[in-house]
This record gives structure tokens, C-alpha cells and sequence, in this order.
């Protein structure tokens, strides 16, 4: 594998994530109507995650690109679940409220931490 | 010297990013469920201030402090399993007397705790310190052994069966019939001593019937609370006797309720295309009328009369050949012994037209040689005729219509006359087809007293001339029956209301299954219960039924112009204030109303105008929207925040306060690790880790029969409020057993709705004595707990308003019940939360209670029901986790924000009579302690909220900075 290709392995594969997250998450808004968060606010920054993923596959001027990466991968995450905690609460407490998980949800959390996985090593790799 | 270090920064910026965005995430979380973080930091958000405590402790404790209570709690409790413990089968083996020997066998199988989920669950301390089977009995002086070899030489022994379930689901079908464990413990204490005594533990009528002639004796005792176990082993030695009587009909077989046929999960067959959430189950109670002792009673007369083809194949589980009522049944609802005999005289009956009521006066003497209490039990049968056959009313052959308890009598003699006063509209019938209310048919009407149902009914068809020889199980006694006979059908007097002269018509015709689809059900009719016998009810939902499930913003769209219709639309004065400062912020400049002056009011009392006048659009909105932790303050009318509890067995919290001055309401807390003395025993506990919720099961409170009792209960409910710090329980549940499989079986009083509702009433009453708003719950048509969010219960009007509302009715209007939660299902398509019909229509405008209505724990955006539509349909508060105030999310579309409330007249009209409602019953609570005429009441921000914008922003600049300084220091050295 060459020297450019190696480069750009981690950036594409960490946007592939973050368009994962950001395409589930709209799933999830479409199939589930509660939701603590401000839906519109959270796609949004889950598609600046996106949007600055992609920079970061041509260029990493300054560094600040993989920085913003790793950041959003965390914005985007967060503000997902900061209005899905009714899921996980209702479903440790045994499922009384007859209410489970949603797949879309889980995929939102898989593949955001991916994404911070990708993007934490490209941060600690940078010099 | 090298200031940037890269790697440093880099890695400190790493964990800043992260740490910013989760405590920002989390604080955003925090606040959306501000009411669940404050309820569980036991924070106020709300503090009374200059409070003069001088004649402002509206209710104080009867006792000196939290020792003295809890010792006459405990023997309360006592007096509670020993009156509610049923003694079914005696062949002289019971009582054991002091010093006899007795074998024990499955001791651990003795039920304690009728808890479960929603009620929580007890200290690992209240566990611990409950008094078991073997303490109590060796407390009555019993010498007790569990050991097998000592089992010949015991004077008997005990084998105990138990089972409990509890919320969330229903026991498993087939639970019920005796597993090989139990099977071996019987062959064993069978085999090793002749007199084998069944204990049968919990509320659950557990297949025992093989074996019932194998044993000296049966005992039922249901979930027998914290000290109970005592009061069951006084029953066993002798120290009182029994005299409690089943709240069940005992069938030989679990499976033969009719209403087993429609019992557990059913979905629809086209669910793909319901979208709504929680909206693919149903349940159809096919049965009609006929649950419990009405299926069997009625059946069995009319196998007695050779009519409807009774003695048919349907339904039959233990009898061979055709059905047969012995075969069928062990033991009859309302059935118990007693260790004495009594003889009962009907001296007088009469009626009172005026208040549509009748006195049963009946004497009761003991004849027998031990002391005993007895309960005088008063059934009516009312005609079966043409007209409803035609019309499709059903009758049982004999329902509970009244009830009163003795004292205790002495032996050889002592007697007693009590008057059993009669609600005559219960013996009314809803014609839901013909006349659209409530009717008396002509013919013959029987009033009977009987030890149980079976014996009622056996006393009223030795009055019709029938025998042993027909079919009857017994010879019946024809002198404990009144009859008379009226002469016309009556479709006027019980057409209205007897509590505030409602006109009385159909308003459920929608959750009968046949209004959806014509002719799906047909209903079990004793016209001929071969050929109606309940089949499963396998559905695919109409077109219509579709449409109704996934309009789920049924407000919004504007299809309830009915329901908009039904609602005045009023203008309303209040402050249009949307936020805690700026109600603060008028409170410093102008005066507050004080509403603990409406106490003694009545609802209507035109001063409330005043009061309402001074809500702020916000107060109102936190008065509505949260419920779950708190009823929220309102400073502008002067009423403090007060919190709640959860559980049928009483207030599922520590206690928190030793003593209570009664004049200054001065509290002592109880100090960690402080100990008291038990009231029975010497045995000491630590007060700190004790709960109040150590009460006998609903179900043994029920079967005492005894209504003192259940009101003392109600009183001990206002004294723990006191001790614990807490203004309201949702605490009585009220919904029938259907079937034997019922979950909640130990928190449902009875297969009864008038025994429901005439043991209710008295606690209730006992509780708002003692200052503890008691929400009685789960209104209505929540039978069974698999599927209970969102489930369709299909039933028809009749069987709805005489079996299940029934349950509700005594306690909404003898019991002034202050408080009511809607059921988790839906009655019919549309949830009981939204149900105008239920909760205004019934229940105030029939009914005319002027309790505040609350929803079980669902969010009100959840898609179950319209959270706008619910509040102008009449309910008055959320059982909600949220923050009514969030702006984001879909909290901010729904009814919780103020600024939605304030921009809706209808909206804004309704949750001021919610908040009337809710500060009504509110004030009549220990909620308003301390608070006298110079008392104010000011919000407050609870500390961890500016604790965490601060936290946030720190962390943020953290982040920015340490993002920049390692962006600058990493670029530095590339350049060099």
C-alpha cells in the first residue's frame, strides 16, 4: 500500500462512519416521534460531522481538520442520545414500559464510537 | 523553556472535547428530566418562607411520635391478616391449641410481599425483620418442626403452597396447577400424619382441588405483610377465630373462567398497517357480565332450572359429562368458617325511594361455644325476562349488593343486629341496546344472606320450590330471603343519576367490538351458554378501527370537534407569566392569594374564581405537566410543593421523622441507625430503614370484609404520609380479577366490584382524614397486565359499567376519593388518558367526583395518547418524567409547554380547571402544613443546575483552549 493511500485509509473510513450515524439517525427520527432532543439540530451537526469528515479526506490544514472530526463524532453522539435516555432507562429498569431499544439507536452509538475510535487515532498520529 | 508542549495539549484538548460534549449532553438531559434528578436528590424546588406555625398543622399524628405509631401499626396489620385470614375446610383438627406440636413443610412458601414493580420493592431491613410462618406460630406457643422424621408425632402438620406474581405481566398460565414439588411435599405430609392441614399462601386460588379431601383442614391466607404471620397464627391456635371470607370464587380447575378464553397476548392480524406506537394488541371480554361467582352462580341456578342449556359440554374442565357446579368448584366467593356457629335472622327490610336506597336489618347471634365475628353478606337476585333476552341484558343469578361485619360476639349467645344499607341502583341493569341506561325490570326480586354466594342463591331457589333432587349442591334456607315483586319495567328511575341527577346514557358503544365489526362477538348470554360459550376472538382491525389507532394527534387535527364540542371554551383571567422569575418577580411587588383559606370550601364555592384569577399560565403548567415526583408549587395562590409515594401496600419510603410537634409542626428527624420497639414482640428495628408500606395485600384487606378495619388502614396511610414526609399515594388499585391469572392479583381487592368499591370507600375516607391524598387506580378496564400499554380492551357498555367502573364507583362517591389514575390501555380504540367519556363523563358528571385525575407513567408524547386532547378531555395531571418547560424536543409540541397552554383558549381553559382540581383536593391534605395567612411561598433553583451551566462553561473555554494551544503548538513544530 502506498505512502498517499494509507493517508487517506483512516479519513475515508471514519467518513463512512460518520455518514452511517448520520444516516440512522435520521432513520430513527422517521420511525420514532419521541425524542427529548431537537431532532433538526442534532441532524444538522451530525451532517457538519459529516461534512468536515469529508474535508478531512483531501486535507488536514493545521490539524484543526481531524480535531473538528473527533469533536463532532462526540457532538453528534451525545446530542442523540442526550433525548433517547428514556430508551435505555426504560430498558435496564426491565422493560415495564414495554418499550425497547431501537435498532436505529444502537446503530447511531455503533457507529459514532467507530468513528471516535478512527478519528482519536488520526489525532494521536498526527505529530 | 519549551511552553507548548504538543503532546500534552493534544492530549488534554482530547479529553476536554469529550468531557464538553457529554456534560453538555448531560446537562441538557438533566434538565429535560429536572423533575426525576430534584426526586431523586429529594430536592425542593420550592420553599415556604416566614411560615408561623401556630394553628397552621391542619392534620397531626395520633401518636406521640414515629415508636408509638409504628407499634399500633404493626398490630393494626395483625388485626388485618387475622381478620382476612379464610378458614375453608375443618374437620376439628383447627385450632391447634397452645403446646401442641406441629410439622411444617414449605415454611419459606408463606406469602409477605404484595409489592412489586410499580410499587417497588422493600429494604433489605423490612425483609430481614418480617416475621415468618415458624416464628409467629412458636410466638403462639406451638412447637414447630420442619424436620420430616418428627412429623408422625406431631399433632398435625401445616403444608404450605404459595404464589404471587406482581406488575408488568401476568402469571403464566398453568401456574396454578400444583408442581411436582409441591405434589411431593403433600404425599409426604400425607403419608406421615392424618391430619394434613393445607395453608394455601398468597392470592392465588391454586389447584388444590385433588387433594382437598385428603386434608383435616384448608386455610387461605394471602400476601400477609410485614407482621402479619402473627395474626395468621392466632387463627391457627385458636387466639381469635377465623372470619374472613374469599374475595375469589375457588375453581377446581384455573382454566374454566369463560374469560379464559380471552386472556393474554392477542395482536392484529394487518398490524403492518397501524403505525400508531403501542397499538397492535387487544383483548375482548367476550364473558360479558359473567366473571367469577356470576358465571358460576348463574349457571349453576340455571342448571337447577334446566334453562339455557346450563348442564351443556361448554366450558366444562372437571365435571364429566355435562357442567356440573360441584364438579366446577371448590369453594364459592364470599365463602368462609369459623371456629363458632352463628344463626341469622332477617328482622326488617325497608326501602327508601327518596334516596333510592334499602336497609337489610339483620340479627346475628352466635350459637356456638367460642367467641367469633361474622360478616352478614346480602346478594339480590332481580328477574331475567323476555325484555332481556330481547335486549340483550344479563343477569346473575345473585350479586354482592351490601355487607356489613359484627364485633366480635360472645360465645352462647352474644348477638348483634346491623343494618346493611343497599344501593338500589346496584341492582339496576344497563340495557345498552334497548332503553340506553340503567333499568328494573318486572318480576320477582330477592334479597339473601348467605355465607358466601353459592349459599345466597341456594336460600333463594329453596324459595322457588327446588331441592336436592333438581340439582341443588345443598338444601337451602328459605328464611334468610326477602322477596318482592315489582310490577312494571322501569326505565325512569335509575335513568338518571343518583348522585347528581345525570341523565345516564350509552357513552361506550364504541368499545364494544360490534360497533367496529357488526356481529364479531357474540356475547356468553345464559339464554344458552352451550351455544355462546366465549370462543378467541382472532381480529384483523377494520378500516375505521385503523384510521382512529393512527390518528394520534387527534387534537391537532381538528377530529375531535365533538370533544371541542363537549368542552366550553371559557375565557379565563390568569397572569400571563411564563417562567419562575418572573412569578417571583410580581410576588415581590404584589400580594399573593392564600388557598388554604378555600379550605372547608366547596368546589364550586364562587371564591375560587379568586384564586384561579391569580395562576400564573406557568403554575398552571407545572401544576399539569409533572406529576411523577411532585404536585408543584404555585407561590402566587400560596401552596407549597408536596411529594408522593407509589404502592397499594402503602407509602414505599423511609421513614424520616421521629416527632412531629402538633402545634408548631416542628419535626425531629429520625437519627441514623435510630431504633424502636416492635408492638407485638420485643423485637427492635431500625427505624431509619424501614418503609411504610408493610401492609397485608389488598386481597386479605378484602377479605376481612371488615370496613373499620380498611378505614383504619386509610388512617395509618395519613400517619405514615406524616412520618415520611409525603401528601400522596397512588395507592389503592381497584381493577377486577378477571381471571385467576390476574398479575396484580394482591393489589386488586377482589373479583368484585362491590366489594371493591364498599372496602375502598373506608380507606380512602380514612386516608384524607389523616391528610394523604389516596389515588385509586387503574381506571378503567385494566384487567390484565401483558399488554397494558396501549392495549384495546373491547367490551360491551353493560358488563363495563356493572363489573369494572363499579369497582370505582363506591370509592369516587362514598369514599371521596380525591384522587384517580387512568389506565395504561385503551376502552376500545381510544385510551382511557384522552376518554372524555371516562373521566368527565362518568366520573364527574354521573358520578360527580371532584378527585383530580392523573395519567400512569407514559409520556404524553409518546403516540399512546394526545396529550392536548387528554387535558381538555378532563384529566388534570401527568405522571410524567419530563420537564414540562423543555423548548426542544417533542416535549415543546405538546401540552407541557406553558407557552402552548397560554396561546390555546381551550387549552388554556382546561388546565385551569385541571389546577382547580388539583389545589381542591390538594388543600385538603398535610401538603398544607406550616402554611398559615402569613405564610409565602417563593420558588427556587435547585443548586446542581447553575452547578452544571457553570461546569459546562468551564469546560467548553477548557476545551477551546487547550484545542488552540495544541492546533498552535503542533503547526510550531512542523514550521521548525
Amino acid at each position: 500500500m502506498s505512502t498517499e493511500k494509507r493517508k487517506k485509509g483512516l479519513p475515508v473510513t471514519s467518513s463512512v462512519f460518520a455518514f452511517l450515524s448520520l444516516f440512522c439517525y435520521w432513520l430513527l427520527t422517521i420511525v420514532s416521534k419521541e425524542s427529548g432532543e431537537n431532532t433538526t439540530l442534532v441532524l444538522i451537526l451530525l451532517g457538519i460531522s459529516f461534512a468536515v469528515h469529508l474535508v478531512n479526506v483531501f486535507t488536514d490544514v493545521f490539524k484543526i481538520p481531524t480535531l473538528l472530526c473527533y469533536a463532532f463524532d462526540f457532538i453528534g453522539l451525545f446530542g442523540a442520545l442526550a433525548g433517547r435516555v428514556s430508551y435505555l432507562a426504560f430498558f435496564f429498569c426491565g422493560d415495564i414500559m414495554n418499550t425497547g431499544l431501537s435498532v436505529y439507536l444502537l446503530s447511531v452509538v455503533l457507529y459514532s464510537i467507530i468513528s471516535i475510535v478512527l478519528d482519536s487515532i488520526q489525532v494521536a498520529k498526527n505529530k | 523553556m519549551r511552553i507548548f508542549k504538543t503532546k500534552a495539549w493534544k492530549c488534554v484538548s482530547m479529553v476536554s472535547i469529550a468531557l464538553s460534549a457529554l456534560l453538555v449532553a448531560g446537562t441538557t438531559v438533566a434538565n429535560n428530566y429536572s423533575p426525576m434528578v430534584n426526586g431523586f436528590l429529594g430536592l425542593q424546588t420550592s420553599k415556604v418562607v416566614d411560615s408561623e406555625n401556630g394553628n397552621s398543622q391542619y392534620y397531626t399524628s395520633d401518636y406521640a411520635n414515629l415508636e408509638e405509631m409504628y407499634q399500633n401499626k404493626v398490630k393494626h396489620i395483625r388485626e388485618e391478616a387475622r381478620e382476612g385470614t379464610v378458614l375453608l375446610k375443618n374437620n376439628g383438627i383447627l385450632p391447634l391449641a397452645k403446646g401442641k406440636k406441629v410439622g411444617v413443610l414449605g415454611a419459606n412458601n408463606l406469602m409477605f410481599d404484595a409489592t412489586s414493580g410499580g410499587g417497588g420493592f422493600h429494604s433489605d431491613e423490612v425483609d430481614a425483620k418480617k416475621t415468618g410462618l415458624i416464628d409467629a406460630l412458636k410466638f403462639d406457643g406451638l412447637t414447630v418442626t420442619e424436620e420430616k422424621s418428627e412429623f408422625a408425632s406431631a399433632d398435625a402438620v401445616i403444608v404450605v403452597l404459595g404464589r404471587h406474581w406482581g406488575e408488568g405481566s401476568d402469571m403464566p398460565v398453568g401456574n396454578l396447577i400444583l408442581t411436582q414439588d409441591e405434589v411431593e411435599r403433600i404425599n409426604t405430609a400425607k403419608a406421615a400424619n392424618k391430619n394434613m392441614i393445607f395453608l394455601v399462601s398468597g392470592d392465588y386460588s391454586i389447584e388444590i382441588g385433588a387433594y382437598v379431601k385428603d386434608c383435616a383442614a384448608i386455610v387461605k391466607a394471602g400476601n400477609m405483610g410485614f407482621r402479619g404471620a402473627y395474626g395468621l397464627a392466632d387463627v391457627l391456635t385458636g387466639v381469635v377465630s377465623p372470619s374472613g371470607k374469599l374475595v375469589d370464587t375457588w375453581a377446581a380447575s384455573s382454566y374454566s373462567s369463560p374469560a379464559m378464553e380471552n386472556w393474554g397476548d392477542f395482536e392484529y392480524a394487518n398490524k403492518n398497517k397501524i403505525m400508531a406506537s403501542q397499538a397492535n394488541k387487544y383483548v375482548s371480554y367476550n364473558e360479558g357480565i359473567y366473571t367469577d361467582y356470576r358465571y358460576y352462580e348463574t349457571r349453576y341456578e340455571d342448571c337447577v332450572l334446566s334453562q339455557g342449556n346450563a348442564n351443556g359440554s361448554a366450558g366444562v374442565q372437571k365435571s364429566s359429562g355435562g357442567w356440573s357446579y360441584s364438579s366446577e368448584v371448590l369453594y364459592s366467593f364470599g365463602f368462609g368458617l369459623s371456629y363458632t356457629t352463628f344463626e341469622k335472622k332477617i328482622e326488617d327490610v325497608s326501602f327508601h325511594p327518596e334516596q333510592r336506597t334499602a336497609t337489610v336489618t339483620v340479627n346475628v347471634k352466635n350459637t356456638g361455644n367460642v367467641d367469633g365475628k361474622e360478616v352478614v353478606e346480602v346478594y339480590a337476585q332481580t328477574p331475567y325476562t323476555q325484555y332481556d333476552k330481547q335486549n340483550k341484558v344479563e343477569k346473575s343469578s345473585v350479586q354482592l349488593v351490601g355487607f356489613e361485619k359484627t364485633s366480635t360476639l360472645k360465645a352462647n349467645g352474644g348477638e348483634e343486629t346491623v343494618k346493611v344499607e343497599i344501593p338500589m341502583q346496584w341492582l339496576a341493569s344497563f340495557d345498552y341496546t334497548g332503553a340506553k341506561t340503567y333499568i328494573m325490570d318486572a318480576g320477582d326480586y330477592y334479597f339473601s344472606i348467605g355465607n358466601g354466594a353459592h349459599d345466597a342463591l341456594n336460600n333463594i331457589l329453596e324459595v322457588k320450590g327446588k331441592t336436592v333432587a333438581n340439582g341443588m349442591t345443598a338444601k337451602g334456607n328459605a328464611s334468610l330471603v326477602y322477596s318482592w315483586k315489582q310490577n312494571a319495567l322501569d326505565t325512569t328511575t335509575y335513568s338518571t343519576s343518583v348522585y347528581t341527577g345525570a341523565k345516564i346514557d350509552n357513552r361506550f358503544d364504541d368499545a364494544d367490538l360490534n360497533y367496529w365489526i357488526n356481529g364479531k362477538v357474540t356475547y356468553l348470554t345464559r339464554s344458552d351458554w352451550q351455544g355462546t360459550y366465549p370462543v378467541t376472538v382472532k381480529l384483523s382491525a377494520s378500516d375505521d378501527m385503523i384510521a382512529s389507532l393512527n390518528d394520534t394527534k387527534k387534537y391537532e387535527n381538528g377530529k375531535w370537534n365533538d370533544l371541542k364540542d363537549r368542552v366550553k371554551e371559557q375565557e379565563v383571567e390568569c397572569l400571563e407569566l411564563y417562567d419562575d422569575a418572573s412569578v417571583n418577580s410580581y410576588l415581590a411587588a404584589n400580594a399573593a392569594e392564600n388557598v388554604v383559606a378555600m379550605r372547608g370550601k366547596d368546589y364550586d364555592d364562587p371564591a375560587w374564581e379568586t384564586i384561579l384569577n391569580r395562576l400564573s399560565i406557568y403554575e398552571m403548567s407545572r401544576l399539569v405537566a409533572e406529576g411523577r415526583y411532585f404536585i408543584n408549587a404555585c407561590p402566587s395562590v400560596t401552596f407549597a410543593q408536596g411529594t408522593g409515594g407509589d404502592g397499594p401496600v402503602g407509602i414505599l419510603k423511609n421513614y424520616r421523622y421521629y416527632s412531629i410537634d402538633q402545634t408548631t409542626g416542628e419535626a425531629v428527624e429520625l437519627k441514623k441507625d435510630q431504633t424502636m420497639q416492635d408492638g407485638i414482640t420485643n423485637d427492635v428495628v431500625t427505624a431509619t430503614l424501614l418503609d411504610a408500606g408493610m401492609y397485608t395485600s389488598e386481597c386479605v384487606l378484602a377479605a376481612t370484609w371488615n370496613k373499620d378495619l380498611a378505614f383504619e388502614r386509610g388512617k395509618f396511610i395519613g400517619e405514615d404520609g406524616l412520618y415520611t414526609g409525603t401528601s400522596y399515594l397512588w395507592g389503592l388499585g381497584t381493577n377486577l380479577h378477571r381471571t385467576p391469572y390476574t398479575g396484580r392479583m394482591a393489589e386488586y381487592f377482589s373479583a368484585d366490584g362491590v366489594l371493591n368499591s364498599m372496602i375502598g370507600a373506608p380507606v380512602t375516607r380514612g386516608s384524607k382524614e389523616k391528610g394523604v391524598v389516596l389515588v385509586v387506580k387503574h381506571f378503567a378496564g385494566n384487567e390484565q397486565d401483558q399488554n397494558r400499554i396501549g392495549v384495546a380492551t373491547f367490551t360491551n357498555e353493560q358488563a363495563f359499567r356493572e363489573n369494572y367502573l363499579r369497582a370505582f364507583e363506591g370509592i369516587a362517591t362514598y369514599g371521596e376519593m380525591q384522587g384517580i389514575m387512568t389506565a395504561y390501555n385503551r376502552i376500545g380504540i381510544l385510551s382511557c388518558t384522552a376518554e372524555y367519556d371516562l373521566i368527565t363523563g362518568v366520573l364527574r358528571e354521573e358520578w360527580g367526583s371532584t378527585a383530580y385525575t392523573m395519567s400512569d407513567l407514559n409520556s404524553p408524547t409518546s403516540g399512546l395518547y394526545d396529550g392536548n386532547a387528554a387535558i381538555v378531555a378532563g384529566l388534570s395531571n401527568f405522571l410524567n418524567n419530563g420537564n414540562f418547560n423543555a423548548t426542544s424536543g417533542s416535549y415543546a409540541n405538546c401540552t407541557l409547554n406553558p407557552k402552548n397552554i397560554g396561546a390555546d383558549p381551550l387549552l388554556l381553559a382546561a388546565a385551569r380547571e385541571a389546577s382547580h382540581r388539583i389545589l381542591y383536593n390538594f388543600i385538603h391534605s398535610n401538603q398544607v402544613n406550616g402554611i398559615s395567612e402569613t405564610s409565602h411561598v417563593e420558588f427556587i433553583t435547585p443548586w446542581w443546575q447553575p452547578t452544571l451551566i457553570t461546569l459546562d462553561v468551564l469546560c467548553v473555554l477548557a476545551a477551546v483552549a487547550s484545542s488552540a494551544l495544541y492546533v498552535i503548538s503542533a503547526n510550531r513544530k512542523e514550521e521548525n
